[in-house]
């Protein structure tokens, strides 16, 4: 299971598609038995993915059950979010019986409370920086939470020069995004 | 000393790795100095840019795993497994207990009709029987086989009986009347639109009336009169009712079964239900149950469908 985090931390293809072998039947059942139809199963088992991705990034992510039990837990949580939005009452949703007890999961994100406008410059800026290396560090590191010892094993690095390229990359792109904030108007 | 400006402290203090003493003298120096404050500020929105672009990956890279997989009829095979799988699952479980329950009768039958201490009788240590004894053993064996016989056949009989759809059949209830309604009083309406939903209010009102003879042509003309009709494929379940009503079960499941495959009609516990009902007018129990086992959780047909499985 921990390969498949990973391949699933690296964007690895073929893991995105386990996912739906592994447990898109049981979660398009759960919506399907209440109330929803074949298009709200597939869309609410690509947002569960999207937090289930989101999860184990979290530093202190542990998974105690099977995946499939884990999108379950989430996709119900989802759908019956919608299912109170969508009427205004009280719902008990009509689940299967799985082996497993549900984890209990959060399906809020949260968000960072940052000047948006110089979060967009920053974005584009990303965007138009040249140095796909720096990016890829940058991207293992901050958003797939992988240590720099894991980086390293990645990239084919040692882990004191990633360590390094790391705070340069970072200052580097910090660096950019103040020019361009300069260059646009003043913070 | 500390220094400030070490990018794996400012790391940890974004992230709130610091301890508190440390994480304190850093919010001090942030509190008292503007261009500090302002680096932080940069660096907390650089690594919040570089997640923000990455969660917006993620999206569409789940977005074209999903398109993969529909291109690989991942979905239609899994809809069509499920269906199919259930179906023969069921199909299988009811037709064995059915045995079981025609072979349980039928043993009870003929053993009040005596016919097993016949058997035994014949079975016993041979005495010299009497003709009236021979022919009296030879009545009853025939008595029992028609016995069987008028079993089995009654059997089917009970089953084949359109009594049962009857009493289980029920027009789906009007949920569009208030809707055309609105349309009609609705400003700003095509014209054109305004005519065919005012035919279609004609035609709910024969359909409310059990007149479905008469709604039946206004839905269908309703439906051939163009592609994207206003609540089309509600219309068509009502004729599929409607035909169901008047014993037309092939044109009604034509119907049901296309919305049950149908991503834009809500209601298939609804098409499911009528779908069974059809083929209990067809007299096909052996898909009827399996239909209705669908359905025996469900919070409108579960009792119905319970019910209506121990009548079958």
């Amino acid at each position: 299971m921990e390969d498949l985090l990973k391949q699933l931390k690296l964007g690895n293809q073929q893991a995105y598609e386990k996912l739906y072998y592994l447990a898109f039947k049981s979660c398009a059942n759960l919506v399907l038995k209440n109330n929803g139809s074949r298009n709200d199963a597939e869309d609410i088992f690509q947002e569960a993915l999207y937090i289930f991705l989101l999860k184990i990034r979290e530093p202190n992510f542990e998974l105690s059950c099977k995946i499939s039990t884990y999108l379950y837990a989430i996709t119900s949580k989802l759908w019956l979010k919608q299912l109170h939005k969508k009427s205004k009452q009280p719902y008990t949703l009509v689940v299967d019986e799985i082996q497993e007890k549900l984890p209990d999961v959060s399906i809020e994100q949260e968000e960072e409370d940052l000047n948006q406008e110089l979060l967009i410059l920053a974005m584009q800026t990303l965007d138009s920086f040249g140095k796909e290396e720096c990016k890829q560090l940058l991207k293992l590191y901050y958003f797939d939470r992988f240590s720099l010892q894991s980086i390293a094993d990645i990239l084919g690095y040692s882990p004191k020069y990633t360590k390094k390229k790391k705070a340069n990359c970072l200052k580097y792109l910090k660096k950019a995004i103040e020019l361009k904030s300069k260059s646009d108007k003043p913070l | 000393m500390i220094d400030f400006h070490d990018i794996d402290l400012i790391e940890q203090y974004l992230f709130g790795d610091l301890d508190k003493s440390t994480a304190q003298l850093v919010a001090q120096k942030i509190e008292q100095e503007a261009s500090y404050a302002q680096e932080i500020k940069l660096y907390a929105t650089t690594i919040e840019a570089i997640k923000l672009g990455e969660k917006a990956k993620l999206k569409e890279q789940i977005k074209t795993t999903h398109q993969t997989l529909k291109e690989k009829s991942f979905f239609a095979d899994f809809y069509s497994n499920n269906l199919d799988k259930t179906i023969i699952g069921g199909i299988k479980t009811d037709a064995q207990q059915n045995l079981k329950n025609a072979i349980k009768n039928t043993h009870s039958n003929l053993k009040d009709k005596g016919f097993f201490d016949n058997i035994y009788d014949e079975l016993a240590p041979p005495t010299e029987p009497s003709i009236a004894k021979k022919w009296t053993t030879q009545w009853i064996a025939i008595a029992a086989s028609i016995t069987l016989i008028l079993c089995i056949g009654s059997y089917f009989l009970f089953f084949s009986t359109p009594t049962l759809f009857e009493q289980e059949f029920a027009l789906y209830p009007d949920k569009i009347g208030q809707e055309i309604n609105t349309q009609l009083n609705a400003t700003g309406f095509k014209p054109i639109d305004k005519k065919a939903i005012a035919k279609l209010q004609e035609g709910m009102e024969f359909y409310n009336n059990k007149n479905l003879e008469l709604a039946i042509p206004i839905f269908e003309q309703y439906l051939i009169s163009g592609e994207d009709q206003w609540r089309k494929t509600d219309i068509q379940f009502y004729l599929a009712i409607s035909y169901l009503g008047l014993s037309e079960s092939d044109k009604a499941q034509n119907i049901l079964f296309s919305l049950n495959q149908s991503e834009e009609f809500q209601d298939l516990t609804s098409v499911q239900w009528y779908l069974a009902l059809s083929y209990i007018q067809k007299e096909n129990k052996d898909k009827a149950i399996p239909l209705l086992k669908n359905l025996e959780k469900d919070t409108v047909y579960g009792i119905q469908a319970k019910e209506l499985i121990k009548k079958l």
